[in-house]
């Protein structure tokens, strides 16, 4: 089986972000770090490696100079097969996932994280598998790959597990059962010699065919406004009490 | 909107590729869900639609249409401007719409479905959702579910607790995680960063419990205590099975 793995990297939300002039905050090599959906959809690709010895990952990681930092965290994983790929604009999905969609070869499923990168949304996968012409799997949590590989998500009131058995993009979020190993340390020393190609989108695949345009960026607060915090003071009995009773209130 | 046509889109209905013809200029909005996500981006890479994402709010600039939406986990905000054509977005809350067309999910592999244990009140429907955060341990979140059951509520877990693995990812609550607009949101045990604040409606009303007088969390909730979540919460459910009982 050949896997895609597909890594957009975070800024590392320890650190606080500012606009650059008019633009998106720059994405500086030393804080950028996998997201937590980067690193499961590695973890998957993993353990289907583990159970499959004749599986093949690739992995790209999205960005020019500043990313090959993140792609040599990506190579000491035992990935030997790492690549960049710059693309043009991340802040628009639409083109994050045409340029993508230039780049995917015929994997035979797609991973990445369900969010691609700092977009606070998860439309590229979608997006991508719609482009690719192949059929989208989307939130996966846990996979299964002891016999055939079964991916598995969690619904409202079910679980769902998919059999890989055709070409698949697949979207991954986080959870406990797939968290990231560490890499051997053996495997890290190599990775700084790894060879890191880089690779460039076709103008093709950059041609638009609608668009937005960026208007404008600013730093954000955050969605809720300020208010006047009424501390609940008193025993532990007596703040319990309150608190109940705005619990319970709401509830009827 | 001036001359563009606004459309909610229903998840359910016709294949998205066989879009309807629409008298462009055209958004359609699609519900922040997996499957409106899902729906939208496909709908994109068939329509060869501006994908304009999650959007927080709208307007208009002469003929254009101005989008506002959050990056980098809700810390920068970015406006995107379209011209025309056919644009489309997912919004956690409908905007004002010219009408609703119902679309069908994309292709998708049918997998196998098995009905989990643990099945409670769904919590993108729960009239209160108890939150937990890193601040608690697995004796917290299990009192959070004791008292959640008695009041009929849900809970809602932070990305780090989820990470920790004291929660479920289906439990995500924010940016990541789910969006809930429960009348009370209780908060515990948690910081209050805007990624997870970003995931609760804005009319919803927020109380917190956090250990740390300090939190963030107490400058955006109507009313809170500074204590410690393990003394605090066996008395809380003590205190609202009381209640519930008299």
């Amino acid at each position: 089986m050949n896997i895609l793995v597909l890594i957009a990297g975070v800024l590392d939300p320890k650190w606080p972000v500012a606009p650059l002039g008019d633009g998106l905050p720059e994405r500086a090599a030393d804080r950028l770090i996998l997201s937590p959906f980067d690193e499961a959809a590695l973890e998957i690709a993993l353990r289907i490696r583990d159970a499959h010895s004749d599986t093949a990952i690739r992995a790209l990681v999205a960005g020019g100079a500043e990313a090959i930092r993140l792609a040599r965290a990506v190579a000491a994983l035992n990935i030997a097969d790492v690549a960049t790929v710059a693309l043009a604009a991340p802040w628009d999905q639409a083109a994050n996932a045409r340029e993508l969609a230039a780049v995917c070869d015929d994997a035979d499923l797609v991973l990445m994280g369900r969010e691609f990168g700092d977009c606070d949304d998860g439309l590229v996968p979608p997006m991508l598998a719609g482009l690719l012409g192949k059929p989208f799997f989307g939130r996966v949590q846990v996979v299964e790959a002891t016999g055939a590989i079964r991916l598995m998500r969690e619904a409202a009131i079910c679980e769902e597990w998919l059999t890989v058995a055709q070409p698949v993009v697949a979207s991954v979020t986080n959870d406990r059962r797939t968290r990231l190993r560490k890499p051997l340390m053996k495997n890290v020393m190599m990775a700084r010699q790894a060879r890191i190609e880089a690779l460039t989108i076709g103008t093709l695949a950059q041609a638009p065919t609608g668009g937005a345009d960026l208007a404008g960026v600013s730093a954000h607060a955050g969605a809720r406004a300020m208010v006047d915090c009424a501390m609940i003071g008193g025993s532990p009995e007596d703040q319990a009490s309150a608190i109940a009773a705005l619990l319970v209130e709401a509830a009827r | 909107m001036s001359r563009w046509h606004v459309f909610g889109v229903r998840p359910g209905g016709a294949c998205p590729t066989l879009l309807p013809a629409f008298e462009e200029p055209t958004l359609l909005v699609f519900p922040a869900t997996a499957e409106g996500e899902a729906l939208c981006g496909a709908i994109a890479a068939a329509s060869g639609a501006a994908m304009l994402g999650r959007i927080a709010s709208l307007a208009r600039e002469g003929d254009a249409l101005v989008a506002s939406r959050t990056t980098h986990g809700g810390r920068i905000a970015v406006r995107l401007r379209v011209a025309g054509g056919l644009a489309v977005a997912v919004v956690n809350d409908m905007p004002d719409l010219d009408g609703e067309i119902a679309l069908g999910a994309p292709v998708e592999p049918a997998p196998e479905r098995i009905a989990r244990a643990d099945q409670r009140v769904a919590l993108e429907s729960a009239r209160i959702v108890l939150g937990g955060g890193r601040g608690l341990d697995e004796a917290g979140f299990a009192l959070l579910e004791r008292i959640a059951e008695a009041l009929g509520g849900a809970v809602g877990a932070s990305l780090p607790a989820v990470d920790l693995g004291l929660a479920p990812v289906s439990q995500q609550v924010g940016q990541s995680g789910k969006f809930v607009t429960p009348a009370l949101y209780f908060a515990v045990g948690m910081s209050g960063t805007p990624q997870h604040l970003a995931g609760i409606g804005s009319a919803t009303r927020l109380i917190a419990l956090n250990n740390d007088p300090a939190a963030a969390i107490f400058r955006v909730a109507e009313a809170g205590a500074a204590a410690d979540a393990r003394t605090l919460l066996p008395l809380v459910l003590r205190a609202v099975e009381a209640r519930l009982a008299a």
